[in-house]
Parts: C-alpha cells; structure tokens; sequence
C-alpha cells in the first residue's frame, strides 16, 4: 500500500498547453521524493495538483487511502513551499509562522511555543517581529520554510523552496529540510531543476521532461543506470559523454576506431554509448586519440575536455598532474562505466 | 518651464478655492453684512459707519445657528448631517464590499465573457442617473422608500457599485494569487481567504474606492431633493429645501454648514491622496 498513489494524472491548460501527461507514481509513507526536471517540466503542475491548487484533466490522486482528487486543498492536510511569494506582507514573520497552526486551530500557548522552537531552529527569532517585505529574499523563503514545517501535515509539498538563496545558503538549508524530515518522517515531494540539490536530498528522483516520468528511482541509480539518454545527460555535471557509432560482430565501432565489445542486447546497428567523466582516463595508449582543449582544475580533480575525432570527450582525472592545452592524449574507457543506449529510441539497453 | 508649471497651478488653485474662501468669509458675517449689495469682504474690529464701506465685524454667530431649525426646515444642520453621514458611510461601505466582492469573481475565476460583463456594468453610468428619476420616485413609492435613509443607501449603493468593481478589480488584480493559495492549502475557504488575505491586501485600495464612493453620495443633489422631504434628508437638499421660505434664506448658516460639510471628506481625500492617481487609472500604474 503506497501512502500516495498517482494514477494517469494529466494536466492541459486551458491555453492548450499539455503541461502534465500521465504520471504514475507511488510514494512510500515518510519517502523524501524529489521531482527534477528543467524548467516548464511540468512540476509545479504536478505539484499543485497534489495540492489540490490545480484539477487535473485526467487521472487520480490517493492520499493515505482516501482519493482526493477534487478535493479541495484545506481538506487534504498538506503544507505548502511555494516557488515566489507566499508569505503574507500584511503579517510579521512570527504571525506569519503561526498561520497554519491557527488555522487548524491549535490553542494559543501551544502555538507560540511551536512558533518559536521554529524560528530558532532557521535562526529566524531576530525577525520576529518584522514584515516579510524588509527581509531579504533569502530570508523570506527561510521564513516560508519555517511555515511550511511549524505544522507536520501528512504531505509536505516544496517547490524550489532554495531557489532563491546563494549557494551556501542553499547547501546549509537543504540539510536542515533533510534533517527536519527524518526527525519528523513527513512524506515530502519536493520540486527542484538543480540535480545536485536532488541528489543530495531524494530518498528517490523522479526525473521529469515534456510532462512524462522519464524515471524514478533511488539517486545512485538515476545516476549510475539512468533509464535514458534524458536522464543520463540531465543528471551529473559535467554530463555523460556520448558516442553514437555502429555494432558489428559483437564490437562496437565508432569513426573507425574498436571501442571494445558491444553488449549483448545490441542487436547489429547503429548504437548509443554513454560514458561518464569519471570512466574516462587518460594516457598514452587507449580507445580513441584526441587533443587536450581545455584542463579544468576545480581542486578534488580536474576535468579535461579533449577533441577526438568523433566527438569532444571530457575526462575527470586526478588533481596532480596538469594537462596542457593542444598536447596529444589518448582516452581509455573504463567497461564497467560504459551505458549503451537504442539510437533512435534513447532507452538504454540492458 | 517650471516656472510656468507653478503659475498655472497656483493660478487654477487660487480659482477653485475662491468659492471656499467666499463661504469662509461669509460664514463669520451676519446676516445684513453677508446679503448687503455692497461686497464686505475685509474683516474688521469697529462697525463702519459708511454702509457702502467693504469692512465686516466677524462673529461666529452663524456656527451656533447651525443647532437651529430654521424656517423651512423639519429639522436643524446637525440632525441632517447624521442623515448624510448615515447614508454616505453605509452606502459607500455597502458600494466598496460588494464592488470588492464582485471584482474578486473577476480577477479570480474564469467567467465567460467577463470582458462583457464589465462593459455592461460600466455602462449603466453611461446615462445621467437624473434621467431615471421619475420612473425611480414611482418604484420608490410602491415600496414605501422614499423619506427613509434606507431609499438613499440603496441608491447611492446601486449608483456607486459600478466604479467599485472596476476600481477594486485593478487593485485585486494586482494581488498574487499565492496568497491565497497558501490560506487555501492552510485550512482556509474562498470566503475565509477573501475577508483574511483579500480584504486586508487591497486596504489601500478600498479606501480610494471608499473616498470616491463617499464624494459621490455626499454632495449628491437630485436624488435626494426629489425622493426626501423629511429629516432623512441629506445635508445638500437640506439647503436647497432653506430657499423661497418666509424668512429669507440664512446665508451665514449655510456657509458656516457648508464649510463643516466638506471637511470630512477633504480630510478623507488628503488621507488617501498618495493612492488615488492608482485609483483613477483602474489600476494601470503600479506603485
Ligand atoms: N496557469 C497556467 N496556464 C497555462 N499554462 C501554464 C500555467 N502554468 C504553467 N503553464 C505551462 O505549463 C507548462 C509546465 O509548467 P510548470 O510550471 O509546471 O513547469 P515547471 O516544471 O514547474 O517549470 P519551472 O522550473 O520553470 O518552474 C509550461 O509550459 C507552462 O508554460
Ligand atoms: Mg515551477
């Protein structure tokens, strides 16, 4: 039994636009879900449906064993990060924190006193009696945090809910969200387009592009066994290289050079093969021969991006040793690195 | 260029304010000084002796007068202006909500036509309200309406609600639907977030709906001369109805009322005169 169940959800904008269409997915009780995708993905979409902001065309939502499909949002207990706004100019920020649980109607001392744990864990008690609009943008989505956890719905829905920070900001909040909601196990779907961001948070990435699930699973193997080439090229930065060569007789051959044996799965063809940063070495003997354009150095390793003659390669290689720009190199793949996908398909082949 | 600017402008302001002057002036004559042929314009200590002289003695007997009922009248200046404030502050409260409440349907939910809609409610000022009078006095009187405060409010009211919803519609609009958003995922109904998220956000701009609503009802004239003859009557056909009696019309009271009869809403107005260039542009230019 899944705590949330999404069938056939489908969502079309009254303009035509088909932001969502058909997502199927279960989310465990007390699962840190994270949609990634880029940008017009549809997950805010499909948020808000969750939310009950939004109606889907198509398609229904359990929630804890009721389906809630219509209903509307104050029924469903959920709590609510929006992507802008969201926090009330009219009210201080500790007014503000208090809304939810003044809604569902805690009584006053209980409150303050859930109100103030809150704001001290965001290190917010400075603020607390000052308006959203004199905070800076940092702040106020700190302050729209603190609301969105002062109440322990039983979904906790967050749409890029760090957008807005700087960087360390962002790396330091992300670990509060995540130790907030082991502490408390609140089933979260978060939304985000930064895959560092979703890695370091998912129990599971459900990767998302053109409104479709493109895959669901545990980081690692979004990462490691990424379902398709969207997903191999979205997650990981810098991104999976790509070689798109032939099959024949069991080899995988590209711009005339043997890159090793093709899997067995490949039938004789043109193919796909992925490989990331990190299975690529370099040396003097190898797979294919190129020219270093670029050495990267960005402290725990450098990224080498190099010319071959079927395409540019990048390396990531040990911090040591520089490699100058227009020297001679020659790549070798590492075999357990290597993902082969269908070339017209994109799907990756076992 | 500037210098020019400033001239118009002191020049056009010095040509609107010289009726309030006027009504200043006569205010704190007495009677013979404020109908005398000769104008008395400059206040002064000592009777003159020569009649045609433009000397005054000030006296602040007109402002006293204003608790008496007069010849003509059903009742005094203050029992009138209650009139006024009853009519004007509860059809304007009326006008503002509901204009609130309708322009919140509009900005919020998909309506078809709505552009239609809106034409067809600011159309009904198209037409000078007067011209509907009569047919208005015979309705009134089927319905027992007129002499009460209750015929003005709903009039005014009906009047009003047009600019209302147009007006509160531009400040509604501008309102991020997040807001209400986070009320409605915190528990809160439509009609929760309305009064706690909507009604707090466009403050500002119901209280510029507010003052033009009030002006309007305030000084209206035809209306109220037509349908009221009673005390319910509003101060500005109080004074119309002062004319032709046998004593002659009491000019120091009617300035000296006057004057205070415009205050609260020139107060009103200064109140909220940083918002209103937003209120009558509907909206169009953002803070
Ligand atoms: N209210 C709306 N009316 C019409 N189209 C909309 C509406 N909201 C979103 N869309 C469209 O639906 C698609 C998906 O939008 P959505 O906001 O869900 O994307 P997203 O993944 O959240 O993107 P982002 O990362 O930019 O926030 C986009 O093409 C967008 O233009
Ligand atoms: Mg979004």
């Amino acid at each position: 039994m899944s705590f949330v169940a999404i069938r056939g959800l489908e969502k079309t904008y009254p303009g035509g636009t088909r932001a969502v269409r058909g997502i199927d997915l279960d989310i465990a009780e007390g699962e840190f879900v994270v949609l990634l995708g880029p940008s017009g993905c549809g997950k805010t979409t499909t948020l808000r449906m969750l939310a009950g902001l939004e109606l889907p065309t198509a398609g229904t939502i359990e929630l804890a064993g009721r389906e809630v499909t219509h209903l509307r949002p104050a029924l469903r207990d959920i709590g609510f990060v929006f992507q802008f706004y969201g926090l009330y100019p009219h009210m201080t920020v500790a007014e503000n924190v208090a809304f939810p649980l003044e809604c569902a109607g805690v009584p006053r001392e209980e409150r303050q006193n859930r109100v103030r744990y809150m704001l001290e864990r965001l290190g917010l008690e400075p603020l607390a009696s000052k308006y959203p609009r004199t905070l800076s943008g940092g702040d106020q989505q700190r302050v729209a945090l603190a609301r969105a956890m002062v109440r322990r719905p039983a979904l906790s829905l967050m749409d890029e809910p760090l957008g807005t920070l700087d960087a360390e900001r962002r790396a330091e909040m992300a670990e509060l969200i995540r130790a907030q909601q082991i502490q408390q196990r609140v089933t979260t779907v978060y939304v985000t387009h930064d895959q560092e961001e979703a890695m370091r948070l998912a129990d599971r990435i459900v990767v998302m592009s053109g409104g479709e699930i493109q895959q669901a699973a545990s980081p690692m193997e979004v990462y490691d066994s990424p379902a398709n080439r969207f997903v191999a090229h979205f997650v990981g930065s810098p991104a999976m290289n790509e070689l798109r060569g032939r099959v024949e007789g069991g080899r995988f051959l590209c711009g005339g050079a043997d890159l090793g044996p093709a899997p067995a799965s490949a039938a004789t063809g043109e193919v796909l093969f992925g490989v990331r940063p990190e299975h690529v070495s370099l040396g003097e003997e190898g797979h294919l021969h190129g020219e270093v354009l670029v050495d990267e150095y960005v402290g725990s390793s450098r990224f080498v991006y190099v010319q071959t003659a079927v395409g540019r390669i990048t390396a990531r290689v040990g911090a040591a040793e520089p490699w100058r720009p227009g020297a001679a190199v020659a790549l070798k793949f590492d075999g357990k690195g290597v993902r082969w996908f269908d070339a017209a398909t994109g799907r990756r082949l076992p | 260029m500037k210098i020019l600017q400033g001239a118009v402008v002191v020049l056009y302001a010095l040509f609107a304010l010289l009726p309030l002057l006027w009504l200043g002036i006569t205010s704190i004559k007495d009677r013979d000084a404020a109908i005398s042929p000769h104008a008395k314009v400059i206040p002064v200590l000592t009777a003159p002796n020569d009649p045609t002289s433009v000397g005054f003695v000030p006296q602040l007997d007109a402002f006293r007068g204003l608790s008496e009922v007069h010849a003509g009248a059903h009742a005094s200046f203050w029992e009138h202006v209650t009139s006024s404030v009853v009519i004007g502050f509860v059809s304007t409260a009326a006008s503002v909500l509901l204009g609130a409440a309708c322009a919140y349907g509009f900005s919020r939910y998909r309506i078809g036509g709505a552009k239609d809609w809106l034409f067809f409610i600011l159309s009904t000022r198209f037409m000078p309200p007067l011209a509907v009078v009569i047919p208005v006095l015979l309705m009134y009187r089927k319905l027992e309406l007129p002499g009460t405060h209750l015929g003005l409010i709903i009039l005014y009211t009906v009047f009003n609600l047009s600019l209302s919803v147009w007006l509160m519609k531009g400040f509604i609009d501008e309102i991020p639907k997040a807001f209400e958003e986070a009320a409605f995922v915190d528990g809160y109904t439509r009609f929760d977030a309305f009064w706690r998220i909507i009604v707090p956000q466009s403050a500002t701009g119901m209280a510029v709906t507010g003052v033009f609503c009030l002006i309007s009802a305030w000084n209206e004239y035809g209306f109220a001369m037509t349908l009221n003859s009673s005390s319910a009557v509003t101060v500005p056909a109080y004074f119309a109805g002062l004319q032709g009696n046998i004593e002659g019309m009491p000019w120091p009271q009617v300035a000296a009322g006057a004057l205070v009869f415009v205050a609260p809403v020139a107060v009103l107005t200064f109140l909220v005169r940083k918002h209103l260039l937003r209120g009558v542009t509907f909206g169009t230019i953002k803070q």
